[in-house]
């Protein structure tokens, strides 16, 4: 009975398996296979070459290392204050006495459901250095704006900048909605015991809300490793190719692309990938155990 | 590039399809009489361009309408063609005819993606006789043709006239010396205290014109050797080049990368000059009617210059796996044709591939036309062996000048050995 039920099982799952196979695994295990190889597209002969697409990328591309630097330094330079100032949101938001938390909350939301390339553009004019809107008004507190996307330290910051702006109502969603599966009655029974608001925060809410700080944090780190559009769209023009000034923004799958596609060759991007793929993978399990807790009430 | 030719509008030029007379000089060889074909519907992929997809519009109604085939067309934006076109080739599901630029035709052709062009659609000599040189150089493979030329552009000078008589400068004059040059730039740079109200050049935003431009003239036979695929700019005067191009800009500041970052200063009425594709002529016509602008020969750079003006153009060539060959070869020759390139002219903001076409003087009464007419007498193909890639590679050479402060040998060095690296890589230098 009990196989049988389990053969029914997998043949309710079996269109999803088989979408599954077809769109994530095989192609994952072509790139695989692609990367041990020079894989020129069209009727080019394909050589086997072992690991030295992976040999040239981890000792020898400085523009791989480049691009594993920015991704690293984009991913935690968003995540952290994006996860922060969320969390902030959403505590002020879930509060009973605050009037129009629901405009607030939208307010909030509304640049998670706006395009992503939309407001990289817009974002791109914001942060242009003479007459963008950010140096202009840092020029009314006296401050002189850096060059933004034109200056090699100060780009991948700017699209940090638009990042942050742009996700903080998603995680701000997460974590209200964690907020609100805590038991209103842990928290009276707490005050009753003279707990702070410090105090509650510190030993029920950020206990209780420990999943959506993992989920945020965890979909956070591989959104953000995995870094394209918005230097896609912010660092790049008609006559210049994005990733610049100077690789100062290309990511891993920005240069994974590039080398792809510009000379069409497969099997050097497809071990760039499978690094990537092992660094997510990695990052990701490191988190869950790092960050998960069990917690009972 | 990398998409302008993807910005090309329709121009006011003098030159139209239906005025167009045929007063012209014969050339050589005549090579034309196009007959529609049906025997199949033909594929045909180009990247967008809303004025070259509406002509190619044009040219499948008149094609069916004449007794040809059904064209299957797709025109895909810039930034998507080449992943498409690489994926659809590799898959067996591209198109039959497709665009691509010369300077990559030997790379597709390497990859046996592409077919020879017959000699019943052209002979080489016939092809030779019949379009201009730098339309064509890169056409062909050990003398066997493999495509056929279409948006032909040279790069070209463009003043505001307003900004140089501001300035104390003569607009009617093309300049004779990198020195006149230089100091004209200069004199056309403004400053509001610190900061830069008015650029002599409109260089930084789009710099890649200008290093096609002056390292190709600079070398009587191109960038890169033919034989042998490496880039020969890493020598004197590929630097001197370079050296003179980034010290407009790490020395003389005619321009800034921050100031307009990535807008057009020409276009805003902003900066003295320009250099820009011949179909700016038209651009600039369309989105900055108040810049009152005229159009010139490029200065002499080096020391040792070369040619009238750099050029870069694209091919329509069939692919090895098309089945139709027989129609999408009659297909373009029919976009190629004498007739279809007068609309070329008119509509698209061409140059005239066809030396027919070039030796007719109705066509040039408007000076600008004309100066784009005079750039091809002599033009140099900018033959790099790549297109994005190279121009990567190029681009590097100029952030790292410009931005990095890298000295110019080492950053030219390096950019050439990265250029030859990636021929090798692609399986056609070495």
């Amino acid at each position: 009975m009990r196989t049988q039920r389990t053969l029914w099982a997998y043949f309710f799952l079996s269109p999803s398996l088989l979408l599954f196979g077809l769109t994530v695994v095989y192609p994952m295990l072509r790139s695989l296979q692609y990367s041990f190889y020079k894989w020129p597209l069209g009727d080019a002969a394909k050589t086997f070459i072992g690991l030295d697409n992976y040999t040239k990328l981890i000792k020898h591309d400085d523009a791989f290392h480049q691009a594993v630097r920015n991704t690293l330094f984009y991913t935690v330079a968003n995540v952290v204050p994006t996860v922060l100032l969320a969390l902030g949101l959403a505590l002020a938001l879930n509060s009973p006495t605050l009037r129009a938390r629901g405009f607030f909350r939208t307010v909030y939301f509304v640049p998670v459901v706006t395009s992503l390339v939309a407001v990289s553009y817009v974002w791109r004019l914001l942060l242009e250095p003479s007459f963008g809107l950010v140096n202009t008004a840092l020029g009314w507190v006296g401050i002189e704006g850096p060059g933004w996307l034109s200056d090699p330290d100060w780009a991948l910051e700017g699209v940090v900048a638009m990042t942050i702006w742009r996700d903080v109502g998603y995680y701000m969603v997460i974590f209200l909605a964690g907020l609100q599966t805590i038991p209103k009655d842990l928290n009276e029974a707490a005050e009753l015991d003279g707990a702070g608001a410090w105090q509650r925060f510190r030993r029920i809410t950020v206990p209780l809300l420990n999943p959506s700080i993992v989920l945020a944090s965890v979909i956070g780190v591989i959104y953000g490793l995995q870094l394209f559009t918005q230097v896609y769209v912010m660092t790049g023009s008609p006559s210049k190719l994005p990733g610049g000034p100077l690789g100062s923004t290309t990511s891993v799958v920005l240069f994974i692309v590039q080398s792809a596609f510009r000379p069409l060759e497969m099997g050097y991007p497809s071990a760039a990938a499978m690094l990537l793929f092992l660094i997510i993978m990695t990052v990701s399990l490191i988190q869950l155990r790092v960050m998960q807790r069990k917690f009972d009430y | 590039m990398v998409v302008v030719l993807g910005a090309a509008v329709a121009v006011h030029t003098s030159a139209s399809a239906d005025t167009a007379s045929s007063s012209s000089s014969e050339p050589p060889t005549p090579a034309e009489g196009v007959t529609p074909i049906d025997n199949g519907s033909v594929s045909h992929w180009q990247h967008q361009s809303d004025a070259r997809a509406a002509i190619v519009e044009g040219f499948i109604s008149s094609y069916a309408e004449a007794g040809g085939a059904s064209i299957e067309f797709e025109s895909i934006p810039y930034s998507d063609y080449f992943v498409r076109l690489g994926a659809a080739l590799e898959a067996g599901s591209g198109p039959c005819v497709l665009q691509i630029p010369a300077n990559i035709l030997a790379e597709f052709q390497a990859r046996g993606q592409l077919a020879p062009m017959p000699e019943d659609v052209m002979t080489g000599e016939q092809m030779e006789a019949t379009f201009t040189p730098a339309a064509i150089s890169l056409l062909s493979i050990d003398g066997q043709y493999y495509g056929m030329p279409t948006d032909l552009q040279t790069l070209l000078l463009f003043y505001n006239d307003d900004l140089f008589e501001a300035a104390g400068l003569d607009p009617t004059q093309d300049f004779e010396t990198w020195e006149e040059f230089r100091e004209a730039a200069i004199a056309l740079t403004q400053a509001d205290g610190d900061s830069m109200s008015q650029a002599g050049l409109d260089i930084a935003s789009s710099p890649y014109q200008w290093y096609y431009s002056w390292p190709t003239l600079s070398y009587e036979e191109g960038l890169v050797d033919d034989e042998t695929l490496r880039v020969n700019y890493a020598s004197e005067p590929g630097y001197q080049a370079w050296e003179r191009l980034t010290s407009l800009i790490t020395v003389d500041g005619v321009d800034s990368p921050e100031f307009l970052a990535e807008q057009s200063k020409f276009g805003s009425g902003l900066a003295g000059m320009t250099l820009r594709e011949y179909t700016f002529n038209g651009v600039y016509q369309l989105t900055a009617p108040d810049v009152n602008f005229s159009v010139h020969m490029p200065p002499p750079v080096t020391d040792e210059h070369f040619g009238s003006a750099a050029s870069t153009s694209w091919a329509y060539t069939v692919s090895s796996a098309c089945e139709n060959q027989e129609g999408a070869w009659n297909w373009i020759q029919y976009l190629t044709s004498e007739e279809a390139q007068r609309i070329w002219i008119a509509e698209g903001g061409e140059l005239p591939s066809r030396l027919a076409i070039l030796a007719d003087t109705s066509l040039t009464e408007d000076p600008a036309v004309a100066v784009g007419f005079e750039s091809l007498e002599s033009a140099v193909p900018y033959d790099s062996a790549g297109w994005d890639d190279a121009f990567a590679v190029q681009q590097e050479i100029w952030d790292q000048i410009v931005i990095g402060g890298t000295d110019v040998r080492t950053a030219v060095d390096d950019g050439a050995a990265a250029e030859d690296a990636l021929y090798e890589t692609k399986g056609i230098g070495g």
